[in-house]
């Protein structure tokens, strides 16, 4: 935790155990609203949650009407922040997200050239079938995601926190798309499979959006107690048995490693970067607070490896040709890589 | 407000605790990794005994000290043994981290790691808000573990190296190639009655019962004459070779086989099978020269020659002989008298049918001492009239002779063939190369023509406009022009005089 003057003060261990009560209670009630649109999907919602709290980006991934795109937009309503949207087009150039210099009438009745913001500069930023836009165009969003800042020409934005980019892409329209590029993947901290819901969740979709009420959103967070969120989770201790357990993790995702399993090492042909051990670090960071404790465990970095790590697995032919998905590559690197002090 | 002390002693208990409990499961871990030595272990003694039993064959004075009972029951003692010892070698090595003890508590109780958190945390003196809360929650949890019986330890399931079974089928057949060639070995170093040198020398020496000289020699020299109708090089060249070759005591090869022999019969007592090969050596070694030899020599010289070869003188031109190639060469190499007389010291074996081989070697040896370039060391001439299944191109060592059998090789060249091209070889003319002519018959033919008639073309009506004078000058053209110039002119005015022509005005240096 640090002060406003970046300076780290030191918490006591009641202060800690207030700022990780106040944590769950924001992240209980920001699901509580968003649950008032969405019915089931956990998973995702806890997933958006957590890149929303400690400042990563996400990308949905499912087959269209599975309500990827209602759920960026309840979280936008949840929490007060500057929402735009991006429908991604083949034809879309980086000026229709970024921005660009239009002519303006001044008041003295001249014209003047004047700088028109994009939609990528908000807070919470739906690039909707991000994967339809062209490389050029999705590139555009790397120095947003990374530096948060956009820079047009000559200029420099400095995007506002809490800055999230929230992606959607659907796996089976494939004609006409372009495949992220890698390192645009490895900007994303998570990458959420949106599923079908089950059985009883049918009914709960059908009793909200085919009647006649109408549910009504309401704000319960806003930017500054999300920055707040944040410096709160990333205060969470690491002990070296979940910090070593994370690296191991991370290098045997690499096929050129040592920790490697032979599934990894025959499948694949990139491994995660030191972006994914950051990305399961924090992420199981927010799931120890959510879970009620101090400091994450290596349960902790193993339930968030799944969809931390299964977009920085880079698949080669052979995978391919044998329908080898990431996700099973990762389930091997779990299995294969033992808990750093676990006597078995 | 925890205190830390007596927390930090509570998990020294609990990793006491959880060490007790791991030492069963440290025993089944080192013994999961020393069974990967089991195979390799077990290929070490028959490894050795098969090592042992070869020496033996190829005559070392090496011996496997045990027996069959006991080299079986050391063989398959040392696998288990080495893995015992290397089992205690890793148990004695390895430490329980004190993290793995207090994890058996954290997994056994499902307390997410509380426990090791909170250790790492007292050890290493955190003083962060959400450590001390981390130390402050795993009190509750080392106090429930303090009660809680001690969790079972992980089963370790042992891991058989099957995957190195190749190494314990190799050391069963090692064991038992060793047992065999042992078996062997000894077989043949007891069970054949061991010659001394003196029996040995006595069989070399007894005598073989004669044959009947003048049968065979008759014999013989009907062989001779029946091979030299076949064969008119032998009877060229063979004969007078064998009536100059001179008789010797004792061929040289028959000298060093005796020596062979007597170093073998030396080495016989100490194996068997070099006492076998002194017993076949030595026969050879002790027998006199071969009254066969000496029939065959006289039958030679007394043979007369062939009608057709005092006639003959020999061919002195060694392409017309077939340098070393045949039986010609005989006649060739009698050029030269040293190698002649060299030839015939070297003569050792004194077969009829070897001698026109030998007569080649020979005369390859002279041509090597006396010319060194043309030490040609050919294989032989197949002399075989027996067709084979291998055509001469496949069988390299022949040289074109080989009797009926597949292709021969090519002699000469394509021009000496009728009908075929030769091209030619004219002083300033490139050789066109082959050229091939083809000469056609074509009979004339009866063609067709249309008539043409002749038309009134009337007369001219008009200018035939610039004509060139390529073949005047300048000067002259000019002329020309002005005298019709003039002349128009003074038809124009009425003057009917005809105009002198004007001045020829010839350029300076014209002619």
């Amino acid at each position: 935790m640090s002060d406003a003057s970046g300076h780290a003060t030191l918490l006591t261990a009641d202060e800690a155990r207030e700022q990780a009560a106040d944590f769950q209670a924001v992240c209980q009630r920001l699901k509580a609203e968003v649950g008032k649109m969405m019915v089931g999907q956990e998973e995702v919602v806890d997933g958006a949650l957590t890149a929303l709290m400690v400042g990563g980006h996400v990308l949905l991934e499912g087959v269209p009407g599975l309500g990827k795109t209602l759920l960026v937009r309840c979280l936008s309503d949840a929490v007060s922040l500057r929402f735009s949207r991006i429908q991604f087009t083949p034809d879309m150039m980086p000026a229709d997200i970024q921005g660009t210099m239009v002519l303006t009438e001044t008041p003295g009745g001249g014209h003047d050239l004047a700088f028109q913001e994009g939609p990528l500069i908000a807070n919470l930023v739906l690039a909707d079938e991000v994967n339809r836009a062209t490389p050029k165009t999705q590139s555009a969003l790397l120095e947003a995601m990374q530096e948060r800042q956009v820079t047009v020409g000559r200029r420099t934005i400095q995007l506002e926190e809490p800055y999230c980019v929230m992606a959607t892409q659907n796996p089976v329209e494939q004609e006409g798309t372009y495949p992220l590029p890698e390192a645009q993947l490895d900007r994303f901290l998570l990458k959420l499979l949106v599923g079908y819901p089950a059985e009883g969740e049918y009914h709960a979709i059908l009793d909200r959006t085919t009647g006649a009420d109408t549910v009504q959103m309401e704000p319960v967070a806003d930017g500054a107690t999300i920055v707040r969120m944040r410096q709160v989770a990333r205060a969470v201790a690491e002990p070296q048995a979940a910090r070593a357990y994370a690296v191991r993790l991370v290098m045997a995702t690499q096929p050129t490693s040592e920790h490697a399993p032979e599934a990894v090492t025959a499948n694949a042909s990139l491994g995660a970067s030191p972006r994914g051990v950051q990305g399961l670090i924090l992420a199981g960071k927010v799931r120890a607070l959510l879970d009620g404790r101090f400091a994450v465990s290596t349960d902790d970095i193993g339930a968030v490896a799944l969809p931390v790590l299964r977009h920085r697995v880079l698949l080669n032919y052979r995978a391919q040709a044998g329908n080898v998905t990431a996700d099973d590559l990762v389930g091997a690197v779990l299995k294969a890589v033992p808990h750093p002090r676990a006597a078995a | 407000m925890v205190d830390g002390e007596r927390l930090t002693a509570d998990l020294s208990a609990l990793a006491d605790r959880g060490a007790r409990q791991l030492r069963g499961w440290a025993w089944r871990r080192a013994l999961a990794q020393a069974l990967s030595s089991l195979f390799p272990a077990a290929l070490v003694v028959p490894g050795i005994m098969l090592l042992a039993a070869l020496a033996q064959v190829f005559g070392a004075p090496v011996r496997w000290p045990l027996g069959v009972a006991a080299s079986i029951a050391l063989a398959l003692a040392v696998g288990p043994l080495a893995v015992a010892a290397r089992t205690l070698w890793l148990f004695a090595r390895q430490r329980t981290a004190r993290g793995v003890c207090l994890a058996l508590y954290d997994r056994g109780l499902e307390l997410r790691d509380r426990l090791q958190t909170a250790d790492e945390f007292l050890q290493s003196g955190a003083q962060g808000g959400f450590e001390r809360a981390a130390v402050e929650d795993a009190a509750a949890s080392v106090q429930a573990a303090l009660v809680a019986p001690p969790p079972a330890a992980p089963a370790t399931a042992t891991r058989w190296p099957f995957s190195r079974w190749p190494l314990g089928v190799a050391a069963a057949a090692a064991l038992a190639a060793a047992l065999l060639l042992d078996g062997t070995a000894l077989a043949l170093t007891e069970g054949v009655p061991q010659a001394s040198d003196a029996a040995l020398v006595a069989q070399a020496n007894a005598p073989k019962p004669k044959e009947d000289a003048p049968h065979a020699q008759r014999q013989r020299g009907q062989d001779a004459e029946r091979r030299a109708s076949t064969n008119p090089a032998l009877a060229l060249g063979a004969y007078p070779e064998a009536q100059r070759t001179p008789s010797r005591p004792a061929p040289a090869g028959a000298q060093s086989a005796g020596s062979q022999a007597q170093a073998g019969a030396r080495a016989g007592s100490d194996s068997q099978a070099t006492a076998a090969a002194a017993g076949a050596a030595g026969t050879a070694a002790g027998e006199p020269p071969r009254p066969r030899d000496a029939a065959n020599r006289k039958s030679r010289r007394q043979k007369p020659k062939p009608p057709t070869a005092p006639d003959r003188k020999p061919s002195t031109s060694g392409v017309a002989s077939g340098q070393g190639s045949s039986a010609g060469s005989r006649i060739a190499s009698s050029d030269h008298p040293t190698v002649d007389n060299k030839a015939r010291t070297d003569d050792v074996d004194n077969d009829v049918e070897d001698d026109a081989e030998d007569e080649e070697d020979e005369a390859q040896d002279a041509a090597a001492s006396h010319r060194p370039m043309l030490n040609n060391r050919k294989a032989p001439v197949d002399r075989s009239l027996s067709p084979s299944a291998q055509s001469d191109q496949e069988r390299d060592d022949l040289n074109g002779r080989g009797g009926p059998g597949g292709l021969k090789k090519t002699r000469g060249v394509a021009a000496m063939l009728l009908g075929v091209p030769a091209p030619d070889h004219l002083r300033g003319k490139a050789n066109p190369g082959r050229m091939k002519v083809r000469r056609e018959r074509a009979e004339p033919e009866e063609k067709d023509a249309g008539l043409a008639n002749a038309t009134a073309r009337g007369t001219r009506d008009r200018a035939f406009g610039n004509l060139a004078h390529p073949h005047l000058r300048p000067w002259m053209q000019a002329a020309v022009r002005d005298y019709f110039l003039a002349r128009n002119r003074a038809a124009n005015t009425g003057d009917d005089s005809t105009p002198a022509p004007p001045p020829a005005t010839q350029p300076q240096g014209e002619s």
